[in-house]
């Protein structure tokens, strides 16, 4: 019997009451003495030389504290990834040559922000205009503007220009898969531009002392934030300090090292004053890293009954001016290829392409909604043709439990088989599938349609920092502080690390005071980025109480004269089993280890990582290597309205079917639930970076389109629990921070399908797509009659 | 956005007195009512006057009148959300409360103003964009290039930002006139000619007039109006396309052979200025509305459409959903035929 008192119950959050009272410090709320104001100069053009920089009237202007140019740095890279195949590519400023609109120049600190933009405004620049290349395909072609050579190892065998990377993989044989198939079909999909849209600007305050530096930044991990300050600085990471703050949104968009994090310390240190920069909103939207549009092609085979016999997959990734995290997305890219269905026979390549746009970053799904977007509609597409229910081509091909993935990572307990079959029950999906496609309603111009959509989402990989620390010290009257390097940004981590020793220790959610995310005090943390932060943090703490219970117990045992095993904790009291009426508080253990213990205060340790037995993270080149522990898997469908007069479609209902294996706090993971359903429906339809030439055209809230209050539909949810959480046994979570934004989006798709007819081959689903749909339709028919 | 550049903040309590300080403080000076549309205009770069000249101080000028001889008056300062609860308005010109309630987010109307929705400026990606950015793409013609950046050529003489009030096409159907106050004395606009057409210079108001009045002519009380908005966003977005539609409709009896008259419908969102549909008073004025004729009215509302792909939507999408808002406000008349009169 598991009697759980604080895991698996929706506790209120522990962050909850210092942000609703406006308690909670944010980098923006830092405010020191004497600090500066910095701003930074970008490029206006995305491809130019930079023949000269004249930084004399700025630096005279009254107010300027401090101007820096790449000539002021050490001149060190840093990239997302930082392999041997792939080292960091990008100087902290640029050196003589800018690649996209918004590269960062020159960074200036004055007195205040009126100052500082004037000083800006002094610095003059002379610039060789370079031709620019926007289209991946274009910039691929031989002879095309380069922007940098191809990566050795694709040019030594290729002569596409522009590659920063390419990861391919396979198996089978796809050739004779594709001839013994009874049909296949060949289909493109294309995904758009958008951004993550966090509410919290980005802001960074750095303060130098003397030897040491205090930083405070909009992050998704202080430690993988200090690693790359401190390397590009040239500073041991014990002068960096990253501070804690709560982050006000991230979604991907702050994982990187940003410039202006650098330009912070940089000139804090030669002014001798704390200096912040606060990103403006147009700055974000124009020169700041956005997510990464792919263009799919895919080529699937199957047998008559729907079962997946082949497919080829060719994915191009407009990753923008530097490395970023593109070649990320074409290993991703594959892996939420392979993970949800099985496929006897796969080729798969995918191409990095760098492009004169903004640096790509991470976002929310990081490849996985544009993969399940393209190959979810193909597989409605091939159901149809060879007349099988959209339900039943899924629970043939969809992966079971105890399965072993081509890269030998292993299902264990998936469940995305009933979460097919609950989502099909719960929707009646087949009933409905086709209803007003067979018979439309007369009266009416508003059809109806239902769709499903299915992922897969690792939980954690391997990236540094890799393994995330936690201890605990106990308190002289039983209380506990928790130091965790865990960063909560809206996520919930402070609360189930706060459950999870709470329910270890037999102690109440208030008795515990957590300290997080600061890189001196609190142990190194994976990161709240990775999809892992529950799984591998969570088993850390839990490890980290396992320590502290074992040597309460130890001494009460002493004490108690019993056994320890004789023992169990309710309350923060340690009670005999055999003798209820021998009892000793906390309080009183700990004194007795003080006293018997040379003084020992009791303090538990624990550290987890994913994959224990795996020395590195997977070839993002070959997919060689294991990926992850635990895959999430879920199904989605989405109940859709399209007015066939406007061409509008509303996403009115979504429903998601998940595996999370145990929720530790349910109400925190409904919220991940509907936060995605709501971040699918803007992506399919309303937010869009529009660009032109580079430049960003739509630089506001008002311009880019998130959706509102009004705009959000109906979201269930439904939990297949495969997994348990039991006191003292190391548990397996699975994601559900990110994985499901990309089955609803596809799910949507399908939907609009259903309704209408119209497959939409690209992202977003605009009126404009399906009203031209419909016409195309209704000539198609003409043409028949 | 920037930080809010320096100016002079002046705030007179009778309006000759605003009049005289607009005129003395020159051609670098704005009036403000409710600033929702000038405050981050001014963030951007957009606007950059040395003084800006309140209207809060002065009395009455958000006064809402019914006068038995005139008509309705609406003061400039009449916030947008007074419109949608003003019982005369709401007895008189029902539509331009709809209207009204149209525009923005509730704490926007509770800012912004009648005067402000008369006077707003034209919008396009190529224009509203940060200081910074403009240095990036400076050629937009609106703020001193050459050509226009959203003309598909790239090399029009002409300035294709667009009027995107959803208040003053439904007030332009309405025939209202304006008042126009400088120290040289005070002259009287119909709405109608108000508005130039040219995205870069909208409207006849000369820098040192100040509108002070706004007058819905009595003839036009108890006229059906309608106004139908298309947006993304329900609770923020300007119109991709506005329609307004005034008519009345006379007949002997209830029955459908109601004959229209006195019809004007006013597109907003897709010009560079609320245009008023000239063919459809011939087309429809004495006969009974059929569906032919809305056919037929829809289809020269969105020929009159002229929008580029610069403020939202391809254009034309934003032809084809003039059609189809022209159409709903027609339908939504003949639903409503039995309370038109």
């Amino acid at each position: 019997m598991n009697h759980l008192r604080h895991v698996g119950k929706s506790v209120k959050r522990k962050d909850g009451p210092d942000k609703v009272t406006g308690r909670a410090m944010y980098c923006q709320d830092v405010k020191l003495p004497g600090m500066l104001t910095g701003r930074i100069l970008r490029s206006p053009h995305p491809h130019a030389k930079i023949v000269s920089i004249d930084l004399g009237k700025a630096k005279a202007l009254d107010g300027v504290k401090g101007v820096i140019t790449v000539e002021d740095t050490k001149g060190i890279k840093h990239g997302f990834v930082e392999t041997p195949r792939y080292p960091a590519d990008q100087e902290v400023l640029a050196r003589d040559r800018v690649v996209h609109v918004g590269e960062e120049i020159a960074a200036v600190a004055a007195i205040d922000e009126v100052t500082a933009q004037a000083a800006l405004e002094l610095i003059e620049i002379e610039y060789e205009i370079l031709p620019p290349v926007f289209d991946p395909h274009k910039a691929m072609r031989e002879g095309a503007p380069e922007i940098h050579p191809s990566h050795p190892k694709v040019a030594e065998k290729e002569s596409y220009a522009n590659i920063g990377g390419k990861t391919e993989s396979g198996w089978g044989d796809v050739e004779q898969g594709f001839a013994d198939s009874y049909y296949v079909r060949e289909d493109r999909y294309e995904s758009h531009l958008r951004t993550h849209g966090y509410l919290e600007p980005q802001v960074t305050v750095a303060q130098w002392e003397s030897d040491k530096l205090n930083v405070w930044t909009s992050s998704m991990g202080a430690f993988n934030k200090r690693a790359k300050l401190a390397k590009v600085l040239d500073l041991p990471y014990s002068s960096v300090r990253v501070h804690k703050a709560y982050v006000g949104g991230a979604f991907g968009g702050k994982v990187d090292l940003y410039s202006h994090e650098y330009c912070a310390a940089r000139l804090s240190m030669l002014t001798g004053r704390p200096v912040r920069f606060v990103a403006s909103r147009e700055e974000i939207f124009s020169a700041y890293r956005h997510g990464q549009p792919l263009v799919v092609e895919i080529k699937t085979g199957v047998k008559k009954d729907g079962t997946l016999v082949a497919q080829e997959l060719r994915i191009i990734n407009n990753s923008g001016a530097y490395r970023g995290s593109g070649v990320v997305v074409v290993f991703l890219a594959w892996g939420f290829t392979m993970a949800p269905y099985r496929v006897p026979n796969l080729k798969y390549e995918g191409y990095s392409v760098y492009t004169n746009y903004t640096v790509r970053a991470p976002q929310r799904g990081h490849g996985c909604p544009q993969v399940r977007f393209a190959i979810e509609s193909q597989l409605d597409t091939i159901a149809e043709e060879i007349g099988v229910n959209p339900i039943d081509i899924r629970l043939r091909n969809a992966r079971v439990a105890d399965e072993e993935l081509p890269n030998k990572d292993n299902t264990h307990e998936a469940g995305l088989q009933d979460c097919i079959k609950i989502a099909a029950e719960k929707t009646d999906l087949v009933a409905k599938y086709g209803r007003d496609r067979k018979s439309p309603p007369k009266d009416s111009s508003i059809r109806h349609g239902i769709g499903i959509g299915i992922s897969a989402y690792m939980s954690g990989t391997l990236i540094y920092p890799n393994g995330s620390g936690v201890i605990i010290k106990m308190n002289d009257d039983g209380s506990a502080v928790v130091l965790t390097g865990a960063i909560d940004l809206g996520q919930g981590a402070e609360t189930i690390i706060t459950q999870i020793v709470a329910e270890e220790l037999s102690l109440e959610m208030d008795d515990i005071k957590i300290v997080s995310s600061d890189t001196d005090t609190t142990p190194q943390d994976i990161g709240a980025w990775i999809s892992g932060l529950t799984y591998v943090t969570g088993n850390a703490a839990r490890q980290a109480a396992t320590n502290a219970r074992v040597k309460l117990l130890g001494v009460a045992a002493e004490q108690m004269n019993v056994t320890a095993d004789d023992l169990y904790l309710d309350n923060k009291e340690i009670i005999s089993q055999s003798n209820p009426d021998n009892r000793l508080s906390y309080q009183q253990v700990i004194a007795a280890s003080v006293a018997n213990h040379h003084g020992d205060t009791v303090i538990g340790e624990g550290f987890w990582r994913t994959m224990r037995d795996e020395p590195n993270h997977p070839s993002l080149a070959t997919t060689k290597g294991r990926w992850t522990e635990n895959y999430a898997y879920s199904a989605q469908t989405a109940e859709v309205e399209v007015d066939l007069d406007t061409g509008e479609a509303k996403l009115v209902k979504a429903l998601t079917v998940h595996d999370c294996g145990f929720p530790i706090n349910p109400g925190l993971v409904k919220g991940q639930i509907d936060g995605q359903v709501s971040m699918a429906l803007g992506h399919a339809f309303m937010e869009e970076i529009l660009t032109k030439d580079g430049y960003t055209l739509n630089t506001s809230w008002l311009d880019y389109r998130m959706p509102t209050i009004h705009n959000m539909a109906e979201s269930e949810d439904a939990d297949v629990i495969t997994e348990q959480y039991e006191v003292g046994q190391s548990y397996r979570t699975k994601e559900v921070g990110e994985g499901l934004v990309s089955g609803i989006l596809a799910a949507i798709a399908n939907a609009i399908y259903d309704a209408t007819g119209v497959r939409l081959h690209s992202t977003p689903f605009s009126p404009e797509k399906i009203l031209k749909g419909l016409r195309e339709l209704e000539r198609q028919q003409k043409a028949a009659e | 956005m920037q930080p809010l550049p320096n100016f002079q903040y002046l705030e007179p309590e009778t309006i000759h007195e605003a009049a005289k300080l607009l005129m003395d403080s020159g051609t670098q000076s704005m009036v403000i009512s409710g600033g929702t549309d000038m405050l981050p205009s001014m963030r951007q770069g957009i606007f950059s006057p040395d003084v800006v000249i309140s209207l809060q101080a002065i009395p009455h000028l958000r006064d809402v009148e019914w006068d038995d001889t005139e008509g309705l008056k609406i003061g400039p300062l009449a916030t947008l959300r007074s419109l949608e609860t003003n019982a005369e308005i709401l007895q008189h010109f029902p539509v331009i409360a709809e209207a009204a309630h149209a525009v923005g987010s509730p704490q926007l109307r509770e800012m912004a103003t009648v005067g402000g929705n008369i006077c707003l400026d034209t919008r396009c990606y190529y224009y509203n964009q940060s200081e910074n950015w403009q240095a990036c793409d400076q050629e937009c013609l609106k703020l001193g290039g050459e050509t226009c950046k959203a003309a598909p050529s790239g090399r029009a003489k002409k300035c294709f930002a667009v009027f995107s009030a959803d208040l003053a096409p439904v007030l332009v159907a309405l025939d209202a006139r304006i008042t126009l106050l400088s120290a040289r004395g005070e002259r009287h606009v119909d709405l109608r000619e108000f508005y130039t057409g040219d995205g870069a210079a909208p409207h006849v108001k000369a820098p040192d007039e100040i509108l002070t009045s706004v007058l819905v002519p009595k003839q036009m009380a108890g006229i059906f109006g309608v106004y139908q908005k298309y947006r993304i966003r329900n609770s923020i977005d300007y119109p991709i396309a506005g329609v307004a539609l005034t008519l009345r409709l006379n007949g002997p009896d209830k029955s459908a052979k109601k004959l229209v008259k006195d019809v004007c419908l006013v597109i907003s969102g897709v010009a560079s200025k609320p245009l008023v549909v000239k063919k459809i008073p011939p087309l429809l004025n004495g006969k009974a509305l059929d569906d032919a004729l809305i056919e037929e009215a829809a289809l020269l509302a969105k020929k009159a459409a002229l929008p580029l792909a610069n403020t939202g939507g391809e254009r034309a999408h934003r032809k084809q959903m003039i059609y189809e808002f022209t159409k709903k406000a027609f339908e939504q008349a003949i639903n409503n035929g039995s309370q038109i009169s």
